[in-house]
């Protein structure tokens, strides 16, 4: 690998990150007799990794030379959580038995790979700390745009949750009853987590405009 | 964040009356990042009144120097 252009060990550790992520969606449902789903996440974190790496080596354009840690971070939020928040609705009927998470497996699973993806999170945010480790990552520019988006995360978690709480206000007792605490759970940790996305999507977003703004 | 702002300034042709100084090396001296040089020279930031001051002060000029209000804006 070493023998390739940074610029192509770039795009095969982003193509290889697609298909660790790929695995982890859906690797329990293929008939093979791996942990897909385990693979597909250590494959996603290494692939994340050296991706990194090799983005740090791809000789800077001037363009890129302008995208600042903070937007870097942001469209990585966006990203993990998006993931998050797909698992949390993709395996939410896991969530429907009237038990215990304890005593549910298949639930407990899908906690595991949500911690997963947060522990990811928290490792390829820091490996990026690192990466401008010495330089000055963020100020009052930063700042401003962090307090925006976090206003529209606020603006989404209210929102979301007044929509949670309207759906059970106004639910048949019948339909109600079909529904467990574990999956109320479920529900609201999904709100909150839409309201995380929103935040760090809104910031990307203002990142993203700020900087063509200054390049056109 | 990225509309225009009425604060003019003169960084672009202050750094580079002061040898060519690069983007990094006002951003350092001010504690902010490159970023923020490219927004202000662009003129689609205004700082605060402290940043203004500390990006005077790395100029080794006053801070009217630097900074300028437009009405016409």
């Amino acid at each position: 690998m070493t023998a390739l252009k940074p610029r192509t060990q770039l795009i095969i550790w982003l193509a290889l990150a697609g298909v660790g992520l790929a695995s982890f969606f859906t690797g329990e449902y293929r008939d093979v007799p791996l942990p897909l789903g385990w693979i597909g996440t250590f494959l996603f974190v290494v692939a994340i990794w050296f991706s990194v790496d090799a983005l740090y080596r791809v000789p800077h354009s001037d363009a890129e030379a302008q995208i600042s840690h903070g937007e870097w971070q942001a469209w990585i939020g966006v990203a993990f959580v998006g993931a998050v928040i797909a698992v949390s609705l993709m395996k939410a009927h896991l969530f429907l038995p009237q038990v215990s998470i304890r005593q549910n497996p298949d639930a407990g699973a899908v906690g595991q790979r949500i911690g997963t993806l947060f522990i990811a999170w928290l490792v390829l945010a820091e490996v990026l700390k690192q990466r401008w480790a010495g330089k000055i990552i963020a100020d009052e520019r930063d700042a401003r745009i962090k307090l925006a988006a976090s206003q529209w995360g606020r603006g989404a978690t209210a929102f979301m949750v007044i929509g949670v709480a309207a759906l059970l206000g106004f639910s048949d007792t019948e339909r109600l009853q079909q529904f467990s605490y574990p999956y109320i759970a479920q529900t609201l940790m999904a709100a909150l987590l839409v309201g995380l996305w929103f935040d760090q999507l809104i910031a990307a977003i203002l990142y993203w405009r700020d900087r063509r703004s200054v390049s056109e | 964040m990225s509309s225009g702002t009425p604060v003019e300034n003169q960084i672009r042709r202050l750094r580079f009356e002061r040898g060519e100084m690069t983007q990094q090396v006002l951003a350092d001296a001010c504690s902010v990042t490159r970023q923020t040089i490219i927004a202000l020279e662009a003129g689609k930031y205004a700082p605060s009144l402290e940043l203004a001051f500390r990006i005077a002060d790395a100029l080794g000029v006053r801070i009217e120097e630097v900074f300028q209000w437009s009405s016409a804006t």
